[in-house]
């Protein structure tokens, strides 16, 4: 069954045609890449996804449902957790305080609870702050917890917004080239994270250029050029895909 | 409470017993600036004119109303809290130097009503207000507010109000809903703002539109940008400092702005994120523990 569908999506800045027409289904539980050169409208149609930009046309189905309309903090709330491209963690929020942010949506204490601290605040901030830590021990940031978040390193900060996204229990987890700037190692770790998120039973759809990472992880494939889909497939079927091979990979891949 | 109000004042210099009820009212004025400026993001360079909505009606309510200290303070500050209210709805779309161009014009609006009112006495101001607040009522609810905003800030409430200081995008991908809290913030910021202002007028027992001008907003805005923007410790150094400093600084009154600006130049390039504001007693243990100094046990 598809979880998410986007239906003729297009999406103009000004002159410019960022997508065009694009058709996507992404299956429950699956690992579905998207590649293509820069410019192509990946981040893009994240951002529609995640309710940042509203399609010029198009449809964005979450589970059989329209949510093009609805604001960002309404679509994390169904459940569609995102990391940036460019990190945006809170900088200058503990690691662990961040990731309790990413848990904001499935809690739901208000002002007064918090104001007296105790009956339901208490139990639910007792929850988050045992959530919290395990999220960071599966990313291997549990001691550094109460370092600011600014203070990590480039593939640590990467790490803690996957764990800060995982935070809202996502059902689908879009990460946005999560192994940019990345070392050998580090991308190894991270292969290993994306499996472990996909064992939780979360649907991944990832951009990502490292064709390693790419090939390594995702059971399907689509590929943008300019706004198009222009292949969807199987890795092995994308490799050997002869426009996909022009326009992209390159010859000698 | 009225025996060891009047114990203090016997036993204490009363110009002391002055500068800490001012500093107490300033405590809660920073606070609540401090929750929307310095936690929150939102620059808001009007302060003084929530805490003059707070004085006018509480004095108003006083004078005229005959409502007793609490009702009147608790009037000024609801009062206060609803324009903020209303003020917030619509500049929550904008930013940084453009909502501080608003929040000034909100404030030079407010100034220039009251200016003009004849129920707040027009430019000769407000006189008559019964005399209610002393150091221990003041000081009680300064110590709540701190106390309240701590936990605050520490709960699910703060977190969200920080995250969208530090990244408002990254915050609603969170499932934060910004506006709601940007208006929380504000609303609760004006509402200690109105509260602080109806403890001034109770004070003073006179008040007049030229107390809550724009340098008094910048004043407000000092406390929390010297002390460290969203901390809480921070704000009451900075509240103390500037509280104090004017004091001092007396005999060289005319100055006094030159000493100001003198301290904001030094403060962005030596401490950009105020005395206080990114420092956690986690990092001073830790500084401790380094420095191979013996810290509760831990190091």
């Amino acid at each position: 069954m598809e979880l998410l569908e986007i239906r003729n999506v297009s999406q103009e800045f000004g002159g410019l045609r960022a997508l065009d027409s694009v058709n996507l289904q992404v299956r429950q539980e699956e690992i579905f890449g998207l590649i293509g050169p820069n410019g192509a409208g990946k981040t893009t149609l994240f951002n529609l996804i995640t309710g940042i930009y509203k399609p010029t046309e198009g449809q964005v189905l979450f589970r059989g449902r329209n949510i093009e309309n609805l604001p960002p903090h309404q679509i994390s709330r169904l459940g569609i957790g995102r990391t940036f491209q460019n990190i945006r963690l809170f900088r200058k929020m503990s690691v662990l305080d961040n990731v309790k942010v990413g848990m904001h949506a499935v809690t739901r204490a208000g002002f007064w609870g918090t104001l007296r601290e105790w009956g339901y605040s208490r139990k639910e901030e007792k929850k988050i702050d045992e959530r919290a830590r395990e999220l960071l021990a599966m990313v291997g940031l549990y001691d550094k917890r109460m370092e600011y978040a600014e203070s990590l390193a480039y593939g640590e900060q990467r790490r803690l917004e996957v764990a800060r996204a995982l935070g809202l229990n996502p059902v689908l987890l879009l990460l946005d080239e999560p192994a940019a700037g990345m070392n050998t190692r580090e991308k190894e770790e991270l292969i290993e994270l994306v499996a472990g998120i996909r064992g939780m039973s979360i649907t991944v759809l990832l951009v990502e250029h490292d064709m390693n990472v790419v090939m390594n992880v995702c059971e399907r494939i689509a590929v943008l050029d300019y706004g198009r889909k222009i292949a969807e497939g199987d890795p092995y079927s994308i490799r050997n895909d002869e426009r996909v091979i022009q326009s992209y990979l390159g010859v000698g891949m | 409470m009225i025996v060891m109000e009047q114990y203090l004042t016997q036993y204490i210099d009363p110009y002391y017993v002055r500068i800490a009820v001012l500093l107490g009212i300033n405590i809660v004025l920073a606070l609540g600036l401090n929750l929307i400026t310095g936690v929150t993001g939102q620059l808001s360079m009007g302060h003084a004119g929530f805490m003059s909505i707070g004085a006018y009606t509480a004095a108003i309510m006083s004078i005229h109303a005959g409502t007793s200290f609490g009702i009147s303070l608790l009037g000024g500050a609801l009062m206060a809290a609803a324009f903020g209210f209303l003020i917030g709805v619509p500049t929550l779309r904008l930013e940084g130097d453009y909502l501080a161009m608003v929040t000034i014009g909100f404030a030079e609006i407010v100034r220039v009503v009251f200016l003009n009112l004849d129920i707040a006495g027009r430019a000769i101001g407000l006189s008559g207000i019964p005399s209610e607040t002393g150091f221990l009522n003041v000081w009680l609810v300064a110590v709540l507010v701190i106390f309240l905003n701590t936990r605050l800030l520490k709960s699910r409430t703060g977190r969200a109000l920080y995250a969208i200081r530090e990244d408002e995008i990254a915050a609603q991908a969170s499932g934060i809903n910004t506006t709601f809290y940007k208006i929380f913030a504000f609303v609760i910021g004006s509402f200690l703002g109105g509260l602080a202002g109806g403890f001034y007028a109770h004070y003073m027992t006179y008040i007049n539109p030229q107390d809550f001008g724009f340098m008094k907003s910048i004043e407000l805005l000092n406390m929390v940008v010297l002390g460290g923007m969203g901390s809480i410790p921070g704000t009451i150094l900075g509240s103390v400092v500037l509280t104090l400093a004017p004091e001092m600084l007396r005999m060289v009154a005319e100055y006094r702005l030159l000493f100001y600006g003198g301290l904001l130049v030094l403060m962005m390039i030596f401490r950009p994120n105020g005395l206080l504001g990114d420092v956690r007693w986690y990092d001073i243990r830790k500084r401790l523990a380094r420095n191979g100094v013996k810290s509760y046990g831990t190091a």
